[in-house]
């Protein structure tokens, strides 16, 4: 007879297994293939994922079937913090993560794990990059010059955003925003291309958390860098533009 | 412990996190990573900005990017707007469009300015960008309203159409009936530069009827008053609307419609047009004013106290145009009254009477830089300025990023001290370290120039015009500036010595533009020789340069940094002095 919760058992790659709830396992869109396709009593080997890795990525599932579920009495931004904190790990501990949340197919978590390491790539140039990353130059010293020229000389924008993007769109999108005073949260919802001046108007600070939402509601909200750029035009405007999915 | 490197992660990841980034900057950063970066990263961006559309080549464009949505190009350089381009000159848009038919079917989004469309551009881009969704035209010319019929019959996803400042030919009047019936999609609509007749006001009415999410819309002078109730009544939810002329006899019945008409436009934030208003008909709009953000009075030649009366019921403004008929005593009330604004432009009513028609000097513009501690950006015209108000303006404001100060009189002098204005630019350079444009006027000496080179290092665009006195000026800004991007210089007594001791700084420029200065053929030449990446070309309607002697001044001059090599699209009169040009002429 199958208890109110069912728990499914996980094995790593390093030989460590974990018993856990299948609501909070079928985040994973791989454990939830292999569990309705094969044998629902037997031992699922997640091959390519350690113990602390996995460790980790469970209690990210926990948290946030847990949110979702209501089961826990946190509020959307308290969630953003715990997701920011989440991802505060060495570099090593954040790409085991990206590479397990790929494999597993836990899409919130690789959207927030590869957001994170949008924001270490942002701001930086390339030598910046190289060093965090460790990764090796293998330009030509010619190679190199020829791609740094065609990207100032043809492809390189003054002040940072074109000043033809339409000034003011959507007020739907304005509605969508949900302020928090006391934290100075705004979300905004997914696949927008938002441009809004005078954010200083929601939030009258020049630096505001912003989540976008994605379309499935019960995904979490992700924590969009943002831009604070001088247009053309002459404000201070914050430019969002969220990922359209293709 | 050894780092990881993200090397090692699989492509698609790779693209996952690129696709959290989408500023030109970051992008072209990590395309220098290294080799693997540059190709996934070049698989997956989708937007691309040309800053000059001479500067690459659509070809080469579509060979590292080949899956780009969104293309902005821009063409002419901006001393164009003031008719300083011949017509003729460039910037046609044909070839791109030609080119990117075949290599992006998936386009959607088009931004334009200041290049030559033409019909048979706009019937492409109908037929080739089924998804397109955005075409904006900024300061555009060559095209007809056929064009536009095509690109209304053809682009069934279109979102917003913007024909801000272009020249259309108009031929038929009937355009807009080319949107079909079952077309609902459209959010913005600029048509506020088209001529008479070009607009069936049946057809937009219809259209903007059936566009629930139409959010933008910006008519053109021929829509009359009594007809702007009912189209607005047919779309409360705008959040900008540019009104037609905003003048009639006033009629009860036509005002009472316009006032319940703006009242029920909750979300409007910002107005535009007014042309020709008459003052009977402001009070209609007063139940918006409080909200609103932005207001367009540059066509309205409204006077205080009824221009006064309007600026002070407005305190949610940041963004102001106006003409100069607001006066020191209306830009004093906009100071107490709007604290929130962060971009002023004051455009002159009678530019080119002899005496002044009304009471604007420096002190408005003092007036708003002490009341209004977020203006960042200014665009003033006026007949007198001083240095000690320069300086008060300078200290009030030092988040300025944008000044450009219009003084009617070129070289005028600081009419308390009758010295020149280097002093009180000076200090706007200094005491503003955001500055990125500057519009420099009055009487100036090489002075000013100096303290520009020293102090200006954010300073992207300068326009100058009739100041300084020697090369040395502009050797100061060439050498000092670092950020420099875009210099338009026009009537300065500049020649050969400081463009060709700062040749290579032009590389680090994305144009520079020289006209009736004293730069020699000879010097072009050699530049020309010298900087073999660099386009130079040479306008003189009067000839061909050979036919003058080598130290003879050129008439126009426009130098700019090209990975796509020299044009071949050139007019008669303009010549690119590259290393061939010596050789070609003998």
């Amino acid at each position: 007879m199958g208890s109110t919760s069912t728990k499914i058992k996980l094995r790593t790659s390093d030989q460590k297994v974990f018993e856990v709830e299948k609501a909070v396992a079928v985040q994973s869109q791989t454990i939830k293939y292999i569990y309705e396709n094969g044998c629902p009593d037997s031992v699922i080997h997640v091959h390519s994922v350690s113990g602390d890795i996995l460790s980790k990525i469970l209690d990210y599932c926990k948290k946030h079937v847990n949110s979702a579920a209501g089961k826990e009495d946190i509020s959307p931004e308290e969630l953003y913090e715990w997701d920011a904190n989440f991802v505060k790990v060495d570099q090593n501990t954040l790409f085991d993560l990206i590479l397990a949340a790929n494999c597993l197919k836990i899409e919130s978590l690789l959207d927030l794990t590869c957001q994170t390491v949008a924001n270490m790539i942002k701001g930086k140039r390339p030598e910046e990059i190289r060093t965090t990353f460790n990764i090796k130059n293998d330009y030509t010293i010619e190679a190199e010059e020829a791609v740094r020229r065609e990207n100032k000389w043809a492809f390189d924008m003054l002040g940072g955003v074109g000043t033809m993007v339409i000034e003011e769109l959507a007020d739907d999108t304005m509605s969508k925003c949900v302020t928090n005073a006391k934290s100075r949260v705004c979300v905004i919802a997914a696949n927008q291309i938002v441009m809004m001046r005078s954010i200083s108007k929601l939030a009258n600070k020049k630096s505001i958390d912003v989540y976008k939402q994605p379309q499935n509601p019960t995904t979490p909200r992700i924590k969009e860098s943002v831009k604070q750029i001088n247009v053309g035009t002459g404000f201070i405007e914050l430019f969002f533009h969220f990922k359209c999915k293709m | 412990m050894q780092k990881k490197t993200a090397y090692s992660f699989p492509d698609e990841i790779l693209e996952h996190v690129f696709s959290f980034i989408q500023s030109d900057k970051d992008r072209n950063a990590a395309s220098v990573v290294c080799k693997s970066w540059y190709e996934i990263e070049r698989w997956c961006r989708r937007k691309v900005f040309v800053g000059n559309c001479y500067a690459v080549s659509p070809t080469m464009v579509i060979r590292r990017f080949p899956d780009i949505r969104s293309i902005e190009l821009k063409g002419k350089p901006h001393f164009a707007d003031f008719n300083l381009v011949p017509d003729g000159w460039g910037g046609y848009v044909l070839p791109w469009i030609s080119k990117m038919a075949g290599a992006y079917p998936w386009l959607e989004e088009i931004r334009l300015k200041r290049m030559v469309v033409t019909d048979e551009s706009l019937e492409l881009v109908a037929k080739s960008f089924t998804n397109l969704q955005v075409l904006v035209l900024f300061s555009c010319e060559g095209f007809s309203t056929d064009g536009l019929a095509a690109i209304a019959a053809g682009c069934k996803n279109l979102r917003e159409l913007d024909l801000r400042d272009s020249e259309v030919d108009d031929l038929s009047g009937h355009w807009l009936n080319h949107f079909p019936d079952t077309y609902t999609s459209l959010v913005s609509l600029n048509i506020s530069c088209l001529g008479s007749d070009d607009v069936s006001f049946s057809a937009l009415e219809r259209l903007v009827g059936r566009c629930p999410n139409l959010r933008r819309l910006l008519l053109n002078r021929e829509v009359p008053l009594d007809k702007i109730a009912n189209l607005l009544s047919r779309a409360p939810q705008l959040i900008e609307f540019g009104t037609g002329t905003y003048a009639a006899e006033l009629r009860s019945d036509v005002y009472s419609n316009l006032v319940e008409a703006f009242c029920n436009c909750k979300e409007l934030k910002s107005l535009s047009g007014f042309w020709d208003a008459v003052p009977a008909y402001l009070p209609v709009i007063y139940s918006v004013c409080s909200r609103l953000t932005s207001l367009n009075l540059s066509y309205a030649p409204i006077q205080n106290p009824d221009l006064t009366k309007l600026v002070s019921q407005c305190p949610s403004l940041q963004r102001m145009l106006v003409l100069d008929y607001i006066e020191d005593s209306g830009l004093e009330v906009l100071a107490s009254s709007c604290k929130d604004l962060q971009e002023l432009r004051v455009f002159p009513s009678d530019p080119f009477g002899e005496e002044p028609n009304v009471s604007l000097t420096e002190k408005g513009l003092v007036a708003v830089s002490s009341g209004c501690p977020k203006l960042q950006s200014v665009l003033y015209f006026c007949r007198q300025m001083s240095n000690a108000a320069l300086v008060t303006i300078a200290q009030n404001c030092p988040n300025f990023t944008r000044f450009r100060l219009c003084l009617l009189d070129p070289k005028i002098a600081d009419y308390r001290t009758l010295q020149p204005l280097d002093v009180g630019f000076g200090a706007i350079v200094e005491h503003c370290k955001d500055l990125r444009r500057l519009s420099l006027s009055g009487l100036l000496t090489d002075c000013v120039f100096e303290y520009i080179g020293m102090h200006a290092k954010k300073l992207e665009m300068l326009s100058v015009a009739f100041a300084g006195e020697s090369d040395l000026a502009l050797h100061h800004v060439l050498s000092g500036c670092e950020s420099l991007r875009k210099l338009e210089i026009m009537n300065c007594p500049f020649g050969d010595k400081a463009l060709l001791a700062n040749a290579a700084k032009l590389e680090t420029m994305r144009s520079l533009w020289m006209s009736s200065c004293s730069v020699s053929l000879g010097a072009c030449k050699m530049l020309g020789q010298k900087m073999p990446r660099l386009n130079i070309e040479v306008m003189d309607e009067k000839g061909p340069p050979d036919s003058r002697a080598e130290s003879d001044p050129v008439d126009k001059l426009y130098i700019y940094r090209s990975v796509a090599g020299p044009r071949f699209d050139m007019p008669p009169f303009v010549w690119t002095m590259d290393e061939d040009f010596a050789s070609e002429l003998s």
